[in-house]
């Protein structure tokens, strides 16, 4: 049996030159729902995506064969998160998707200003920041809720229980 | 010249690819000339980092990682369990100035060349961030100190806005967060999930340790190495300078895998005063986990159980009014967010002023501008006894129904069950005469005759 795909907009975007927010559409109608919703802030063209995105393809991905991962790459600055349905305010229980935060090479601070943005009016995300920064910067991404941080593209399986491991 | 080096290097082309491995290179990588294209890609700096280098000045230095190869044939091991570790090395790429070429040359003149070279590895701590990012250790420093302090500035605002109130279990508690605020030690703090703690544990690090460093992780996920490696922007600090201090604050304590507790505990047995940790704990934590004995007894130090909001209804309206700021609350949904349980805690509250404040068009919050799922709550009526007093006489009676009692399982139900009762009344009346029955009902035989047997 065929595992279910990662839905990942990778390929589409580089083959096709397409602008990136042609996000993840299953390729096949009976895709089943997804498990897990990650979304991409930041470049692309960067040896931490194409490492991340291999890493999740590859038989070492904490993804279950059974489960459907999508990525969607945010092209805005801030991604436009979907707020939970239902009980629209009420946030315990689970998670509701992964944003990763590339960080800019020029600093962190108009980064750190859209992370508690987000965190604050859509919460109930993990938030994942990835690139270069100093333990000084760490320190700030965290108070402002990021759950962890990738200093460089060999370092995605350390975060496979952030993936992975529901509230 | 290139071969007459010893170093480790390589010459990559405009289009990318490797023109030149010199001869160490080619032995380091443990290939032959044939190099897979994994290791090419790994060794070749992506398009993107030259662009808007001026900083670099045609310079960069990467982190490459290098896929394992097989040592037999030089190809890229397949096979994880026969794959020796991926090398992580640091490389320097320079651009090289290009230069002018005979006319009957194949290259077209000026093709900028990149060429790469192998430097030494410099672990994260070793690295000399202050260096690298200025005095302070970060780059934008005045307005990442900005960004900062307006962050911390609006948790605090939040917090504030938590501990307020006037009923007797607020005031306690307030009593409890301002005496933390005054001293600097372990403490944990206890409440339902989305309580508000992290906003608290942020306000009481400020206050009672300025300029402290804090890191906040979510302890559920910490395993030792995790933590080893998230910590590390305190603990690296703690142990290299003896005059350093800094705070764990730590959301999920109880929920922490065994081992990631035994290395924290470890941590605060090596650095008793230096090391401080807030651990929030919640009530309603499912892990199977236990704390371990030294972390149960650091939590004990100094104790706040953050009450829930239903448990300070009375200071609802203030906490409210507080977070809307320039508008005001109608009566209506003041009674409301006082009936409503908030089971999101601090996190739905503040969720829903924010929506309310969003939705309201003007300078008035009403019923309609709360979302849907507090707007559209109703109290269930749990008391059941009625009880009147009249002098010294005490009756406790069934409550008498009121008109907002109403509530139907079903319309058509309760339709069908009183149609079928009139039926019923009229075949006796007519003793079973179906065509009198019908004409008693007002309807015709055969309407009666399908309603008879079911068919509506």
């Amino acid at each position: 049996m065929t595992p279910p795909p990662f839905q990942s907009p990778h390929a589409k975007a580089n083959v096709a030159g397409t602008s990136p927010e042609t996000s993840a559409t299953p390729s096949v109608n009976s895709a089943p729902s997804t498990e897990l919703s990650i979304w991409w802030v930041g470049s692309t063209d960067s040896l931490l995506h194409r490492e991340f995105v291999r890493w999740i393809e590859s038989p070492d991905s904490p993804r279950r064969p059974e489960s459907t991962w999508k990525l969607t790459i945010a092209d805005e600055a801030t991604p436009s998160l979907p707020r939970l349905t239902g009980h629209a305010t009420d946030t315990r229980g689970s998670i509701i998707g992964i944003v990763i935060w590339t960080v800019p090479e020029n600093g962190i601070s108009d980064l750190l200003k859209r992370i508690a943005n987000v965190c604050r009016i859509k919460p109930g995300y993990r938030h994942i920041t990835a690139g270069l920064v100093s333990p000084a910067e760490q320190r700030l991404l965290t108070e402002v809720g990021v759950t962890a941080h990738v200093q460089h593209a060999g370092e995605w399986p350390r975060c496979a229980a952030v993936l992975t491991c529901q509230k | 010249m290139l071969a007459s080096t010893s170093a480790c290097i390589w010459l990559i082309d405009a289009n990318g690819s490797l023109v030149y491995l010199s001869p160490e290179m080619l032995a380091w990588l443990g290939v032959d000339e044939n190099v897979p294209e994994t290791i090419a890609a790994a060794i070749t700096p992506d398009p993107i980092m030259w662009t808007g280098t001026k900083p670099d000045r045609g310079h960069l230095t990467r982190r490459l990682h290098i896929p394992a190869t097989d040592p037999i044939n030089g190809q890229s091991s397949g096979h994880p369990a026969h794959r020796p570790e991926t090398r992580v090395v640091t490389a320097h790429f320079v651009k090289l100035a290009p230069i002018a070429k005979d006319s009957d040359e194949s290259e077209s003149p000026g093709v900028p060349l990149v060429l790469g070279c192998l430097g030494e590895f410099v672990a994260d701590a070793d690295v000399p961030w202050t260096r690298w990012f200025g005095e302070q250790g970060v780059r934008e420093s005045a307005k990442l100190d900005e960004q900062i302090s307006k962050f911390r500035a609006q948790q605090k605002r939040q917090a504030t806005m938590l501990i307020a109130g006037t009923s007797s279990t607020s005031r306690q508690f307030r009593a409890r967060v301002e005496l933390a605020c005054r001293i600097r030690c372990h403490l944990s703090l206890n409440g339902p999930l989305g309580c508000g703690a992290a906003e608290l544990a942020s306000m009481i690090h400020h206050a009672s340790a300025p300029g402290e460093a804090l890191v906040c992780l979510d302890a559920s996920l910490m395993d030792s190495e995790l933590l080893e490696a998230y910590a590390s922007p305190v603990i690296a600090e703690i142990r290299e300078n003896s005059d350093v201090t800094g705070t764990l604050c730590l959301d999920r304590l109880d929920e922490m895998p065994t081992d990631g507790q035994t290395r924290l505990s470890e941590w605060l047995e090596t650095w008793p005063r230096r090391l401080r940790l807030i651990g929030i704990r919640h009530d309603e934590a499912t892990s199977s986990n236990s704390m371990i004995e030294p972390l149960t007894d650091l939590m004990t130090v100094f104790p706040i159980t953050i009450p829930s909001l239903s448990a300070r209804r009375d200071d609802l309206e203030l906490i409210a009014s507080g977070l809307v700021r320039s508008a005001r609350l109608s009566r209506e949904t003041l009674d409301l967010l006082r009936s409503y349980p908030w089971p999101g805690q601090w996190e739905e509250l503040t969720s829903a002023i924010r929506f309310a404040n969003d939705m309201a068009p003007g300078d008035r919050i009403g019923r309609e501008h709360l979302p849907l799922a507090i707007r559209s709550y109703r109290t269930s009526q749990h008391v059941s006894a009625h009880v009147v007093q009249d002098g010294n006489e005490l009756t406790i009676g069934p409550r008498p129904p009121s008109p907002r009692d109403f509530k139907l399982e079903s319309l058509d139900a309760t339709l069908r069950e009183y149609e079928d009762s009139l039926i019923a009344q009229a075949m006796e009346a007519a003793d079973g005469n179906k065509a009198e029955a019908a004409r008693r009902l007002g309807i015709s035989r055969a309407r009666l005759l399908r309603k008879l047997s079911g068919d509506s």
